[in-house]
């Protein structure tokens, strides 16, 4: 579709970007773009979005931007971006609801609720007689029986509406499976022990402090609504937008980007979600960085934000921010698994690591420490390949044990693992 | 792990119902947490590794790795890096988005460019040149000095890890694998060919076999006169393949005693028949016996189907004797002498003997390939079948360096319809069939005026396949600002409903990257 020749009528103006593309019927489609979010539109009969001819026209302007003329939009494209622009003022105005419905629904959700915790209550219950019969068992003996025996345990799980709990007993189950993973028998042993934990917080929920209670009870599979968490108090700050990986799970698509503020120093996770072949709907690309108000999920050691305003989006340039050393990394760990026992991911920034070459899947620091790299981390000859026995700046997540690089700053750049090297 | 995990782990792993011993204490602070003897060892047991996990976890500590003083840093890179719009083009190139011929020529124009390889990408690049070995000499000067230094680290990245620094090339020689030795031999012969020669023969006798035959076509880089007693040595081996590659050699050595046995062979065999009112010819007479000295240097070694027995001992014998010679035994040009050969009785024998001398001279144009290659074009296609098509795999190699436009004359002289004829299609493709490196401009613009007079009787072509081949393999090898500036002009003749619409597509699109890729290299690094 970005080959000039299909093309005619091109133009862009600051706001938008159009042109005519002649497709396999008798007119040719109106395909327009609105460059400040950007938004798509044509006028062919496909249900993609954005369509081929959109993303054609975006192409095209990267490759031959002299094709466009500059000048004022048509009437067809004036129209359009005139009618986005009302419509999302009508999306400002929100409707308000009276009282007596909010009362009723409010009713109706305490309700809902009430079940919804009878049910995990009796699910959790059940979760723990098996763990005790695994326990007598013992792991050896219950090896045999496969993926099945573990299946069968979460699809409980998922009865009792407790989705988490099913995915993290199919991954302890899957372990022992996997043939390449190392101390598969203590991981998974580790996994089940957590959700023992995560089972007696669940009957003690009363005498944790409240923001643990919503750690525990966000674990359990209670999600807060994003509405909520944008009235939480904003945290404005410079983001540096660190890392971002994206994992897909049938056909919904998850992407985690770490951000890290200047002035606060705190860390933020952010994740977002979309379906197919739908895009994200916020721009946050590892490597820039933007001014911005982050709204926190509430919990005991809060990491996971939503992003509120963003502005000013420009790259990096100085640096991934103040690194740590591994010492100071276990001291902020040990404090962040106080407040939040079951915390899984804890974002690091250590300086002067210098992989290994004799022993690859080991970082060598300054004092010449060994720090493991996690197994499932497949890239170390890349790392290997920037570092050529230089110290590198990594970022990545700790666990307690050994780290996931995510990304890594070499020469006034920053590499993001996931998507700037290809294997 | 500690001795508590162990333990624990190890309970959980044969199940308290067999175990049968208690648990014991972790010691203080963790037995505090943990609930009284009463409860159920299963709960206890749980608790206590979850506990002693969460110790552990928090309470980390990185163990001393012993000092690795002989892996030192790579040297500070004195080539410049590579300019950032040409690294985003070997992304797409690496993501596999364009053909895979492209490849090899951005990486030709980052050597051109002086700069080396991106970092990022050097796994990437290691990897695909040691699943394509012909991607190595493309590969090794823009390594730089990371990416030396990290070849060293894989042995199957040795090829790329041998430097210049003399002890190593003596070390990999010694104990490296045959495959590091045959290129440890190549680049040492490059440096210094008498030094490299002189390792191979104190080496030689001690080698075995497959060795020897793997090691010896190495002399081949900076083949010179003082290899020539070696390798006529060599022909005595006990070894075929041996013997096989010393010839191969030694037939590349011009005016080596190989070439000239073989000429006074030949020269009682060939004489010029002059015949009334006719053109004269070229005879040649058969010769009689075989004896071991011609078994010695090949004769009646390689099999040629189709022909005569002694009809292939002549070819092997004319294969091995630059062409030259013969303008000067019969005094003619390398034209007039192709026409004395098609009307001869042997045309076949003497023009395939030609033609596969001719081919050992791949250094420049020799007068005699494109020569073949123009009696090729205009011969009957019974006969054309005698000049092989890697001739023009040959011609491929060097049509970068048409600056005489040979190459353009050759192209000019295929008749007005070329694209109906199947063989001849395939011979352009068997030109443009390279990759590596663009063609000149005035060779490019032939080809393509070519094509666009033949663009109104291309829709009824009876063989598009070949067509579809040709378009690909020009796509990588034409002159791509010279063929993007054609598009448009081409665009009525190519419908949307033209049955090679799609191979034009991709044509364009190749080109326009390859525009786009040569571009990327000509702004400041």
């Amino acid at each position: 579709m970005a080959v000039p020749r299909n093309w005619s009528n091109l133009g862009r103006s600051e706001a938008a970007l159009w042109g005519e593309c002649q497709g396999s019927g008798k007119n040719p489609y109106r395909t327009q773009i609105d460059l400040g979010d950007p938004a798509f539109k044509c006028s062919c009969p496909s249900r993609k979005f954005p369509c081929k001819h959109g993303l054609g026209l975006y192409l095209l302007l990267a490759a031959e931007p002299a094709l466009f003329n500059s000048g004022d939009a048509p009437a067809w494209v004036n129209d359009w971006l005139q009618s986005r622009q009302q419509r999302q003022e009508k999306k400002a105005a929100k409707p308000e609801t009276s009282p007596e419905a909010a009362a009723a629904a409010a009713v109706q959700a305490h309700k809902r609720e009430e079940k919804r915790e009878d049910k995990v209550d009796a699910g959790l219950r059940e979760l723990q007689t098996w763990l005790h019969d695994l326990a007598r068992e013992g792991l050896a003996a219950v090896r045999s029986r496969g993926q099945g025996f573990w299946d069968a345990i979460a699809a409980r799980m998922v009865d009792a509406q407790a989705a988490p709990l099913a995915r993290r007993l199919r991954r302890a189950g899957g372990m022992l499976y996997q043939s390449n993973l190392p101390h598969a028998e203590q991981l998974a042993a580790h996994e089940l022990a957590s959700l023992y934990l995560l089972g007696e917080a669940w009957r003690r929920l009363d005498e944790l402090p409240a923001p643990l209670q919503v750690d525990v009870r966000t674990l359990l599979g209670w999600t807060v609504s994003q509405e909520d968490v944008l009235r939480e108090a904003p945290v404005e700050d410079h983001w540096r937008v660190l890392s971002q990986t994206v994992s897909e799970d049938e056909r919904l698509r998850m992407r985690a980007s770490w951000l890290h503020g200047v002035a606060s120093g705190r860390w933020a996770l952010v994740l977002q979600y979309a379906v197919g072949t739908q895009g994200f709907e916020q721009g946050l690309v590892p490597g820039t960085a933007f001014d911005g108000a982050l709204h926190f999920y509430p919990g005991a050691f809060p990491l996971r934000a939503l992003v509120g305003q963003q502005a000013g989006v420009r790259p990096l340039a100085d640096g991934p921010g103040p690194a740590s050393n591994i010492d100071a990394l276990l001291d902020e760990y040990a404090h962040a698994l106080a407040a939040q026992p079951f915390l899984e991911r804890f974002p690091a920034l250590l300086a002067g690591l210098i992989p290994d070459a004799g022993g690859q899947g080991i970082l060598r620091d300054a004092q010449g420490r060994r720090i493991e790299l996690q197994p499932s981390f497949r890239h170390a000859i890349y790392l290997l390949a920037l570092s050529a026995g230089h110290p590198l700046t990594v970022f990545g997540e700790w666990d307690g044990r050994a780290l996931l690089p995510l990304s890594v700053w070499h020469e006034a750049r920053l590499y993001n693992i996931d998507s700037d090297f290809i294997s | 792990m500690s001795q508590d995990t162990r333990r624990l782990h190890q309970l959980f792993k044969i199940g308290s119902a067999r175990a049968g011993a208690a648990l014991t204490g972790l010691g203080e602070p963790l037995d505090a947490l943990l609930p009284e003897n009463g409860s159920a060892i299963e709960a206890r047991l749980w608790l206590a590794i979850g506990a002693l996990d969460l110790w552990e976890r928090s309470g980390y500590q990185a163990a001393q790795v012993p000092n690795q003083a002989d892996t030192p840093a790579a040297p500070t890179d004195p080539l410049p890096p590579c300019p950032t719009r040409a690294e985003g083009m070997l992304a797409l190139l690496l993501r596999g988005v364009h053909p895979a011929g492209l490849l090899s020529e951005w990486l030709q124009l980052l050597h051109r460019h002086g700069a080396r390889l991106p970092a990022r990408f050097l796994p990437n690049l290691l990897e695909a040149a040691m699943r394509q070995p012909r991607l190595r000499p493309r590969v090794a000067p823009v390594l730089g000095e990371r990416g030396h230094w990290l070849a060293r680290l894989r042995p199957e990245w040795q090829w790329a890890a041998i430097g210049f620094d003399p002890a190593q090339r003596a070390l990999a020689w010694d104990t490296g694998s045959i495959e590091q030795r045959v290129a440890t031999l190549r680049a040492w012969r490059d440096d210094d060919p008498a030094a490299a020669r002189q390792a191979l023969m104190d080496a030689w006798t001690t080698e075995p076999p497959e060795y020897r035959a793997a090691l010896l076509p190495a002399l081949a880089v900076r083949l010179g006169a003082d290899d020539e007693d070696f390798i006529e040595s060599a022909l005595d081996d006990r070894r075929k393949e041996v013997r096989a590659a010393a010839r191969r050699l030694l037939v590349q050595l011009p005016g080596s005693r190989l070439s000239q046995r073989m000429r006074a062979r030949l020269l009682p065999l060939l004489q010029v028949e002059q015949r009334l009112l006719r053109a004269p010819r070229l005879q040649l007479a058969l010769p009689g016996d075989i004896d071991a000295a011609m078994r010695r240097d090949g004769i009646g070694a390689n099999p040629w189907p189709g022909l005569g027995e002694k009809a292939g001992w002549v070819i092997d014998m004319l294969a091995a004797v630059d062409p030259r010679v013969w303008e000067q035994a019969f005094d003619r040009s390398p034209r007039k002498l192709l026409a004395l050969a098609e009307s001869s009785e042997f045309a076949v024998v003497l023009i395939r003997g030609w033609a596969l001398a001719s081919m050992h001279d791949a250094t420049g144009l020799s007068p005699w390939l494109l020569d073949l290659a123009h009696w090729s074009i205009g011969a009957k296609p019974a006969l054309r079948e005698a000049v092989p098509d890697s001739l023009f795999d040959v011609l491929g190699t060097v049509a970068r360096h048409d600056e005489d436009a040979g190459l353009s004359a050759l192209v000019g002289a295929f008749s007005s319809t070329w694209h109906s004829d199947a063989g001849l299609v395939h011979l352009l493709h068997t030109l443009a069939d390279h990759g590596a490196g663009s063609w000149p401009q005035g060779l490019s613009r032939r080809v393509l005026q070519r094509i666009e007079s033949a663009l109104p009787t291309l829709a009824t072509l009876a063989h598009p396949w070949a067509f579809r081949q040709l378009l690909s393999s020009l796509a990588l090898a034409l002159d791509p600002s010279t063929a993007a500036a054609v598009s448009a002009g081409w665009h009525g003749a190519i419908q949307p409903d033209h049955p090679l619409r799609d191979a034009f597509d991709t044509f364009f699109s190749t080109v326009r990257f390859r525009h786009e890729m040569h571009l990327s290299f000509q702004e400041p690094a």
